[in-house]
């Protein structure tokens, strides 16, 4: 680890682009705009900012912290903290980032067939819908692309050149930020473009005071934070113990909500820009989905000088984004197996065929809903998972509240080498807000959904609060049942919960130094969706 | 670290992990509903009226035909009515179905009732095809009366303000015999009797049939009586016309052939009867057509006749297979008829929708006693042949492909039966503009007119509009030029949606309207948000694009800036 602080942090330009490649990833391109689309426009983005500093950062702030106290895992952290039988929880958090990289996979796929579509020239600007949808549609492509994508991501991985790859995005994630802030500002030169972008902020009453927007905001800063699905404890158990995490959680958070804005201002002023009426561009928003990206932005680029040239540099990017993510998904995973005591390679081999099978229905099954076909499974694992993050804050917060949340601030976070001190406001946010907005937003969707005609929510939906149950239900029995079998306690010898984390750095760092190979990402925080 | 059983626990956990998916697999799969494959049409529609009625997979026989339209009577009672318009020789009932807003009122005849319009399939028994198309018509009609989108538009229109008479399977012997006998077999199923001089419709008892079947479209009276258009002798042949008339109809004694003798009186042509269809007082006795030599001694063709008899139909079509052609008037001779320009044009805008090729019915080989001849003769009827298909034996699997293919001509012929000079009009693509100001909605329409027999009125043509669905009100339509008009809606509130359509008045009365299932399908034009705009939302949505730009992006780039003047981190 000598030397690894100037290697990483060596210039402020690197600095920067850390923060920036943590934060862009398919979460704010992909699925930003599609959540934005669907839950009404400004009516999201209000709660959408509110649930980032009430939600997403302080479950980061705290999931950062316990990777780095504990050294392990999501399981092993839960075991530390809470014992041994609450180590399901912690595998609920790997399970989540797992569940939604089965489907990650597919979305990779998708770029890297724009990546190399752009590339070959087979992708039709002037009809971009007919080739997102006969893509969409042909499942063999569509598999043949995941396939590709967790190829790709699993020889990385098993070999081990993670490195590799960061060097190569510390060139095209700059690149890729350039080009979003360029094709924003060509996008919002188109006439009409005003009108999209006043979508994306104009509240409206009726989405605005219903639970699902809400929900779907705290979804959304979740998943593209990566807050509760573990990878914050994982990276945390690969830093150093000096290393500052209150600044890095304000940067991931915020980092990732600039460009979704980005993003979404690009996407929404394309949509409006380039539709013939008014009514075309609502009938494009409300369909929306998926297509929203993959179908405006050919359009964008088919519209750009250059535009062939610019999108093969960007879905190029994009590819690359989305590949760290996945890496920081299995990563994640493989922390949980290699704590548990499995062989590093093995546990990326079964994780790959894992990976592979599983999310196979979510690139084959692609419906028509209305006159567009969707890839509904996608859509039913992405609702289901996304909302597990929930759930996955509400344990992370149960730790936080087991273990004492002033407790944890003053002797977990703030640590001498802080650039920020964490103030009281952490503890109230903490001890009232969260348990508001979960208690609030869990009964306020429940009492939705139940309300709504029957076929709206039981079983049959896929979306509905039935199927959500159902699975969330099977995933944690099967992860409790999996979790009480893990012989050994999950936990360092040397793991003291009531130490603070200065004395930590006393103990391990100040002192004989404690030799972590940097596996993962080497330092870098970068999986960002 | 810690080994043990751990390790053979975790792929059983990913084996429950899989097993998780499929269950969220089984739940969503069937929620999609069945894919209708029935109503499959261009454009596409989203709507779904319950199962699958037919998918037209398969052909239909007499049988399950009969079963399939009593289920839809049953299912949509109110807008059709299954009949009989009489009996076949082997006593099958000739099935018509009506479809109408009004089923069962019977409004022929008054001046201003709902035009009638005609489809007419299978005259022969071996073209399976042209009874699936009148049946998928009428089954497209029936699916998407009173639903959303531009079928639903199209289906309702022509429901409400058209009475459709669709005579699915005329030769129902036929079909039948084709079924379960023979897959060739094109006629009726009437036996033919060899009197001793010739074909005769009223055997001496004793005798034995020779052969079965009389071609039913070589059986109309028009023009029965002249060679080569048909088989007058040998009573087996395909193209058999059915026995002559022998009888002295109009009692005056000029009789064609003595029966006594059973010879012709001397001087008279054979090729003329006394006085046979073709329009000519043959004999001068002041009656036209009054003893004619042959033809409707099939029950079929005697049925279509009092059909017509009582509806007079403006339009018909009537299927046939194959060869891929819109056909009309005239069968029998290569003479112009006298409406050619307009059978043409109406068969022409047909032909182009099919992708078949339009021609008079003579070019293709002349045919006599020929239904299509009938009507026009008799009624004046804009009666059409299409001839579907490159062989009578399509597969079933082509069915499908084959009727959607038909659909739309033949919508455009029940449309046309209100106007039928409207196939002239031909509206540019794309032609009506409409532009708002705070003045006003400028609209604007301009169309190709190849012989429209009037010229529009300015006085009574007009731009018929709503506003946020409210009630139609007008305004007129002036012409700028041949073939482009333009008229000025009042200015309307901010926001509202203003639905609009033109009507065209020709000098007789006759209109033509854009869109063609106007009213119910219309263009749509919206009024910008101007001010609501800048008194509620700008407001409001500036406030939350500042507060959301302000707190991301200023946040972001603080923390940067944090970052990067960090004493510990950075340069350090």
């Amino acid at each position: 680890m000598a030397g690894g602080k100037s290697e990483v942090f060596s210039s402020k330009w690197g600095l920067l682009m850390a923060a920036l490649g943590a934060a862009i990833g398919t979460g704010n391109i992909w699925r930003f705009p599609k959540e934005v689309a669907s839950n009404g426009g400004g009516s999201f983005m209000i709660p959408y900012v509110i649930f980032l500093f009430t939600w997403s950062i302080p479950i980061l702030l705290i999931e950062f912290n316990l990777g780095k106290k504990t050294r392990k895992g999501t399981m092993g952290t839960f075991a530390a903290f809470l014992g041994k039988n609450k180590a399901w929880m912690g595998a609920w958090l790997a399970w989540i980032s797992t569940a939604i990289g089965f489907y990650y996979a597919v979305v990779m796929g998708w770029t890297l067939r724009y990546a190399f579509g752009s590339l070959s020239g087979s992708i039709d600007y002037s009809d971009a819908q007919g080739t997102w949808e006969s893509f969409l549609e042909s499942p063999y492509l569509v598999v043949f692309f995941q396939v590709m994508a967790i190829a790709i991501t699993a020889v990385v991985v098993y070999r081990g050149i993670e490195k590799g790859v960061e060097k190569i995005n510390k060139i095209l994630i700059p690149a890729l930020f350039i080009m979003l802030v360029f094709s924003m500002i060509r996008a919002l030169l188109l006439p009409g473009a005003i009108r999209g972008v006043a979508f994306i902020f104009t509240p409206h009453a009726d989405t605005f005071f219903n639970g699902k927007t809400w929900i779907a905001a705290l979804a959304q800063s979740a998943w593209s934070c990566s807050a509760g699905m573990g990878m914050a404890i994982t990276y945390g158990a690969y830093t150093k113990r000096k290393d500052d995490t209150v600044l890095n959680a304000f940067l991931t958070g915020l980092g990732d909500t600039t460009i979704a804005l980005v993003a979404g201002i690009m996407i929404f002023a394309t949509v409006f820009g380039l539709a013939a009426t008014q009514a075309d561009a609502e009938f494009a928003v409300s369909e929306g989905g998926s297509g929203l990206t993959f179908i405006h932005l050919p359009q964008l680029f088919g519209e750009m000088l250059g535009g062939p040239a610019i999108a093969i540099l960007f879905f190029s990017a994009m590819a690359f984004a989305a590949l760290t993510s996945m890496i920081a998904t299995y990563e994640n995973a493989v922390k949980n197996f290699v704590d548990a005591g499995w062989d590093r390679k093995k546990a990326i081999r079964v994780l790959t065929i894992g990976m592979l099978l599983l999310g196979l229905p979510s690139a084959m099954i692609v419906l028509p809903v209305g006159l567009t076909p969707m890839p509904v499974f996608l859509d039913n694992q992405d609702f289901v998972w996304g909302l597990g993050l929930v759930v996955s804050g509400a344990f992370i917060y149960y730790l936080a509240f087991k273990y004492g949340i002033t407790r944890f601030r003053k002797n977990l976070i703030n640590s001498r080498y802080s650039d920020m001190k964490i103030g009281k406001w952490f503890d109230i946010i903490l001890k009232y807000v969260i348990p508001v907005e979960l208690v609030g937003m869990s009964l306020w969707f429940i009492y939705q959904t139940i309300t709504s005609p029957i076929e709206e929510w039981w079983m049959g939906g896929p979306i509905g609060l039935g199927i959500l149950v159902l699975q969330w239900a099977l995933a944690m029995a099967g992860l409790w049942y999996m979790s009480s079998r893990v012989k050994g306690n999950l936990v360092d010898d040397d793991f003291s919960i009531d130490t603070t984390i200065d004395e930590d750095i006393d103990r391990f760092e100040n002192g004989p130094m404690e030799v972590v190979e940097p596996v993962g990402n080497g330092g870098i925080r970068d999986d960002g969706r | 670290m810690h080994r043990g059983n751990t390790a053979s626990s975790i792929p059983r956990l990913l084996i429950i992990l899989g097993l998780l998916s499929s269950f969220s697999l089984m739940a969503i799969v069937p929620a999609q509903g069945e894919v209708d494959l029935l109503m499959e049409v261009d454009p596409p529609s989203e709507v779904d009226d319950g199962p699958l009625i037919s998918n037209f997979t398969s052909y239909f026989d007499y049988n399950t035909m009969q079963v399939y339209l009593k289920e839809l009577e049953d299912r949509y009672p109110s807008i059709m009515k299954l009949f009989s318009i009489g009996e076949t020789y082997e006593g099958r009932e000739i099935l018509c179905v009506k479809l109408s807003d009004n089923v069962n009122t019977v409004d022929d005849g008054i001046p201003g009732s709902e035009p009638d319009a005609l489809l007419v399939g299978a005259h022969h028994g071996n073209e399976w095809m042209s009874y699936e198309v009148p049946l998928y018509v009428l089954s497209y009609l029936l699916h998407y009366y009173g639903q959303e989108g531009p079928n639903g538009s199209a289906a309702s229109f022509l429901i409400d303000n058209r009475e459709i008479y669709v005579v699915p399977m005329l030769n129902a012997d036929g079909v039948q015999y084709a079924h379960d006998e023979s897959r060739t077999w094109r006629k009726n199923r009437e036996p033919n009797y060899i009197g001793e001089f010739g074909p005769t419709a009223r055997p001496n008892p004793g005798l034995y049939p020779v052969s079965y079947g009389t071609d039913i479209n070589r059986n109309y009276g028009w023009m029965w009586h002249l060679d080569g258009g048909s088989n007058e002798l040998i009573t087996g042949a395909a193209t058999y016309r059915g026995p002559p008339d022998n009888f002295d109809d109009d009692g005056d004694a000029l009789i064609q052939v003595d029966l006594i003798t059973g010879r012709l009186p001397i001087g008279v042509d054979e090729g003329i009867d006394e006085d046979p269809w073709d329009g000519i007082d043959n004999d001068n006795d002041g009656q036209v057509d009054e003893d004619p030599a042959g033809g409707f001694t099939t029950h079929e063709a005697r049925a279509m006749r009092d059909l017509g008899e009582k509806n007079r139909f403006p339009v018909m079509i009537t299927y046939h297979t194959y060869s891929e052609l819109v056909l009309w008037p005239w069968g029998y001779t290569d003479e112009l008829p006298p409406d050619s320009s307009h059978l043409a044009s109406l068969g022409v805008r047909m032909a182009n929708m099919n992708g078949y090729r339009p021609m008079q019915g003579e070019s293709l080989y002349p045919a006599t006693g020929e239904m299509t001849d009938w009507f026009y003769s008799q009624y004046g009827t804009y009666s059409y042949t299409f001839e579907i298909g490159r062989t009578h034996n399509m597969p079933g699997e082509e069915i499908l492909e084959q009727v959607q293919r038909n659909l739309e001509p033949s919508l455009y012929l029940l449309d046309s039966a209100a106007n039928r000079y409207r196939s002239h009009i031909t509206f540019d693509e794309n032609s009506t503009l409409a532009t708002s100001s705070p003045d006003g909605i400028d609209v604007e329409v301009s169309f190709e007119d190849d012989g429209y027999p009037y010229p529009f009125s300015e006085d009574r043509s007009r731009v018929i509009y709503r506003v946020n669905g409210g009630d139609w009100t007008w305004v007129p339509l002036n012409m700028v030029e041949d073939g482009n008009w333009t008229g000025s809606i009042p200015a309307q509130e901010d926001g509202s949606e203003v639905e609009y359509y033109f009507e065209f008045i020709d000098s007789q009365g006759g209109s033509v309207v854009e869109p063609m299932y106007a009213p119910y399908d219309y263009n749509t034009i919206s009024v910008p948000m101007r001010n609501l705009w800048a008194v509620y939302m700008v407001p409001s949505t500036l406030f939350v694009m500042i507060f959301t730009l302000g707190t991301i992006w200023g946040g972001f780039t603080f923390g940067i800036y944090r970052s990067l003047t960090s004493p510990r981190r950075g340069g350090s």
